[in-house]
């Protein structure tokens, strides 16, 4: 990637990238430190990085390994309680009931199913672009979506049924 | 209680978070582009690059100079075929196979029917003489058509995909997941029950398969209990008419025969 095609692509990706690694972490200062690392390491990979298609995956896998460092240094364990929580009062308001149990549920998801979440809403990412971070199909990211939401939505309302 | 989409939405809302501030973004944009940004930090393994390139190089060489001494010794032709042999055929959305017809049914494009509101895509088709392939995805399946009970919940509310099929044969002519029994001169007429999941105990759809011979290019489905296609009269026969396109493997090289796309439309 030359100088000017790494400056666009930055402006169109720092933001997403930026908010995946937020939800995440949770906390401004080291995310901007992670993003920072993250646009570095594109930038250095870039001048050998052909598949411009691919680059988006390939930012995003990047700052997934960051941020798997970052808690590996940091010698924590990611909860996803954790960082959602940030802003829980206005961000509880949205769900109403069914709330805690899905709070429960988020716990018990997989590494896996926890990135796939993060990628999507926080990452704001096609299910397109989340199949190359993730090495697998589109329809394979799709069915896994689709399952996971039925899942968290059937134990939220559940929850609600039961209130 | 509230739709699959509303319920995205408000997950969507949980994992919102901020976007950065418009000062970092400068200042890390203006870091990152400063002349001497990537030079530094393309000085972090100099060295190990340059070693990777000479390895490659290395080993791309030597390969080259194996090649020609072998065609040499065992003439180019057995080489190329023992190449060939060695490499399997990328089918696209299938995956690695050993095809080695010379004629062969693909499909012109991707292609798209929609039956009673659901909505069936074939990504590939490919068929020899020797198997078929394809990958076929089932789209915007209506939530009152869930029939699982407890467990998982199979199909889905809000237009996502819920399931691909895919058939595929082992090497040694075993179904892999759903198949055709080969015959010589096509496959015309052979009708095999597949369950497409094992979860859906209940679906049976049989599969009756282009002929490479007799230039056939329908692919005909009988799906069995599955309340959608389910008439008074029983099961429903989904007819496909694919737009298939007779090649020639011989006449592709390598390079095209490992990069064979199905066009996107």
């Amino acid at each position: 990637m030359k100088e000017k095609k790494f400056a666009k692509f930055y402006r169109e990706n720092i933001t997403r990238v930026y908010r995946y690694i937020l939800a995440r972490v949770g906390n401004k200062a080291d995310s901007e430190d992670i993003a920072a690392t993250v646009f570095m390491k594109a930038l250095q990979g870039a001048e050998g990085y052909r598949e411009e298609g691919k680059a988006v995956a390939w930012v995003f896998q990047i700052a997934h390994h960051e941020i798997v460092n970052f808690y590996r240094a940091a010698k924590r364990e990611e909860t996803i309680q954790e960082t959602l929580l940030i802003g829980f009062n206005e961000k509880l308001a949205v769900f109403e009931n069914g709330f805690e149990a899905l709070l429960d549920e988020f716990s018990l998801l997989t590494d896996e199913e926890r990135n796939l979440l993060y990628l999507r809403f926080s990452g704001e990412l096609a299910f397109g672009e989340i199949a190359l971070i993730l090495g697998v199909s589109e329809g394979a990211v799709r069915r896994r979506y689709s399952r996971l939401i039925q899942r968290l939505r059937a134990i939220s309302i559940s929850d609600e049924r039961r209130r | 209680m509230f739709g699959q989409q509303s319920f995205e939405r408000k997950l969507a809302t949980l994992f919102q978070s901020e976007s950065p501030d418009v000062e970092f973004v400068n200042a890390l944009e203006n870091r990152l582009l400063q002349p001497s940004s990537s030079t530094s930090y393309a000085l972090d393994e100099p060295l190990d690059y340059q070693r990777r390139v000479t390895l490659w190089k290395s080993v791309a060489i030597g390969a080259c100079v194996l090649l020609l001494l072998l065609s040499f010794v065992m003439g180019p032709k057995t080489i190329w075929a023992s190449l060939l042999d060695w490499f399997e055929v990328y089918l696209p959305k299938v995956g690695f196979s050993r095809v080695v017809s010379e004629k062969g049914l693909v499909l012109a494009e991707k292609t798209e029917f929609v039956e009673e509101g659901v909505c069936f895509v074939f990504e590939s088709f490919y068929s020899t003489s020797e198997a078929t392939f394809f990958a076929l995805d089932f789209y915007d399946l209506p939530v009152y058509l869930n029939t699982s009970e407890g467990g998982e919940m199979l199909l889905n509310y809000d237009d996502m995909y819920v399931l691909e099929v895919q058939l595929s044969w082992d090497k040694d002519g075993e179904a892999t997941a759903i198949s055709c029994v080969p015959t010589k001169g096509g496959i015309l007429g052979s009708k095999h029950d597949f369950d497409p999941m094992a979860r859906l105990q209940n679906w049976h759809v049989q599969f009756e398969c282009a002929a490479i011979d007799e230039g056939v290019n329908q692919v005909e489905f009988e799906i069995q209990q599955l309340p959608l296609l389910l008439t008074d009269k029983g099961p429903e026969v989904i007819r496909f008419d694919l737009d298939l396109k007779e090649v020639d493997l011989t006449e592709l090289d390598a390079v095209e025969l490992l990069e064979f796309e199905v066009i996107e439309k």
